[in-house]
């Protein structure tokens, strides 16, 4: 990655369906079909009871705002300050992190009900952040 | 309930740290050995005399086998080595308890740990280390900072329990007035609390003032059995409690920060019993201080006072010298210099001998060392007494 340009992710095994969901306008979690325990970041094996028997599942894009961070230096040049780097926690009971937008910084609280959209990198990659709901 | 350091007395012997701050034209390997030679010197002992040695990494060099690289650098052919114990922040306390566990088990008796690295001045950028702390796909490209992961932190920690920006303030001035009295301390100048509110903010509600320095350097302790310690000209600085603790990698995957600390005082609580002591016998505190609000966190989590009572607990001079519990006598990572808590553990020693100077404990008997590495995803605690 060139530091003028935002990183783009490569998706891996486990992580190939999320991408997938994402492309297609879908924010995509796992469940385990023995223990019934929802999984957020994708993974092979559920971290609750260690079944392999895994499904893809369709969250509602809905959640709200666990914490968050104004950030006032950005990562690389490719982030324009301020930006807000949050951790959302979504309806189905998993949190993670995003960034908020169409909104203005100082108007992110705590608490905030947010929803998802996605925003295109390349052809292949959409990386979903939040707006207010 | 482990009873090892009870059963097989181990000691601290021996510390060295090199010039700090900004010093150009000086390796990594360099700062190590310089640090190492410092020990040895301190502990009154030879290198042929050290044989085992533990190393944590570099973040300009990256070697493949550090320890072994190290070792021969310097001259050492030793009987266990630990190579690159890496768990950032927490690295150090636990680089004394892997050599506790080493001398027990009778793999050695004198214990080299050393770390150095010319951060600072090196080719590192330090931003690109929160690529290998945070999840590389669902993480890192929202422009995660290593600050900001502090300032989630610290922004929930507000929301849960009132604490504010003040409150945080207060642990980077208590810092800088220890290292006012600090002679090998890189940030001397008095601040107040409105200087650092006042400060740039960086990632909110870190300001850079409650952000810890970036430093070349190096340092080292040496770990060494009670019976060969008997034969070393210092008074013998004892391991008494060892604890260590994750709940997470990836700062989106910690449990709420309510959660964050039940655990650590778990921790804290094995610490103590292992030690045999309580809360009250600490004189003196040296905690973790990569920002402000790991601090006060970490003092809430060890039990100095209860969760989300920190912000009061550190306002008025209370972590100061005089204080009801001084902590970080050294300056800390906010204000003497940062390599990864090795200073912190250096101070501790210091002040169970009695050498600390201007900034001594009186009768100083018991401290409590702390690291934390990643975003709050790994925790070291080490208590170190004048008796084991």
């Amino acid at each position: 990655m060139s530091a003028n340009t935002t990183p783009v992710p490569v998706p891996r095994a486990e992580t190939i369906k999320f991408w997938e969901g994402c492309k297609d306008g879908e924010f995509r979690l796992q469940k385990c079909d023995d223990c019934g325990k929802v999984i957020f970041y994708p993974r092979a094996i559920c971290n609750q009871c260690m079944s392999q028997n895994i499904s893809w599942i369709k969250s509602s894009g809905k959640g709200e705002i666990y914490t968050y961070s104004i950030h006032h230096r950005g990562a690389t040049p490719a982030f324009k300050t301020p930006y807000v780097v949050a951790l959302v926690d979504l309806e189905e009971g998993v949190r993670v992190m995003t960034n908020i937008v169409g909104c203005d910084v100082n108007d992110v609280k705590i608490g905030m009900k947010v929803s998802v959209v996605f925003e295109p990198l390349t052809d292949d990659i959409s990386l979903p952040k939040f707006q207010p709901a | 309930m482990s009873d090892f350091l009870k059963r097989k007395k181990i000691c601290i012997v021996g510390i060295g740290e090199t010039e700090l701050g900004k010093v150009p034209g000086k390796s990594s390997l360099q700062f190590h050995t310089e640090a190492a030679k410092l020990a040895i010197e301190d502990a009154g002992i030879t290198k042929d005399d050290i044989n085992g040695v533990v190393t944590a990494f570099s973040f300009v060099d990256h070697t493949f086998m550090h320890c072994t690289t190290f070792a021969e650098y310097a001259g050492m052919t030793p009987k266990f080595f630990y190579n690159s114990i890496a768990i950032g922040g927490s690295t150090a306390a636990w680089m004394a308890a892997q050599a506790a566990m080493a001398i027990e088990a009778g793999l050695a008796d004198c214990v080299l740990c050393v770390r150095g690295d010319n951060t600072a001045t090196g080719q590192v950028d330090m931003i690109s280390l929160i690529k290998e702390m945070s999840h590389i796909e669902l993480e890192y490209p929202y422009g995660l900072m290593t600050p900001g992961g502090y300032g989630l932190l610290a922004q929930r920690h507000m929301h849960d329990f009132g604490t504010t920006s003040e409150q945080l303030a207060q642990i980077a001035v208590s810092a800088r007035k220890h290292a006012a009295l600090m002679p090998n301390a890189v940030m001397k100048k008095p601040i107040t609390i409105d200087d650092v509110v006042n400060s740039a903010m960086i990632c909110s509600p870190m300001h850079v003032l409650d952000c810890c320095l970036v430093t070349d350097g190096g340092g080292a302790f040496i770990v060494a059995s009670e019976e060969k310690a008997k034969t070393m000209k210092n008074k013998p600085v004892y391991l008494k409690g060892l604890a260590q603790e994750s709940t997470h990698q990836y700062i989106s995957q910690a449990p709420d920060v309510k959660e964050i600390l039940r655990n650590y005082r778990l921790a804290s609580d094995k610490c103590f019993n292992m030690a045999g002591i309580e809360r009250k016998d600490i004189d003196v505190a040296e905690i973790y201080d990569c920002f402000t609000i790991t601090t006060l966190m970490s003092i809430e989590g060890l039990g100095f006072c209860g969760i989300g009572e920190g912000g009061s607990f550190v306002e008025n001079g209370n972590i100061e010298l005089g204080g009801q519990l001084p902590v970080n006598t050294h300056g800390g990572l906010l204000s003497q210099a940062h390599l990864g808590g090795m200073f912190h553990i250096n101070e501790a020693v210091r002040q169970i001998r009695g050498t600390a100077g201007p900034r001594q404990v009186p009768n100083a008997k018991n401290t409590i060392v702390t690291g934390n590495g990643g975003l709050f995803s790994s925790q070291t605690m080490m208590i170190l007494g004048d008796e084991a």
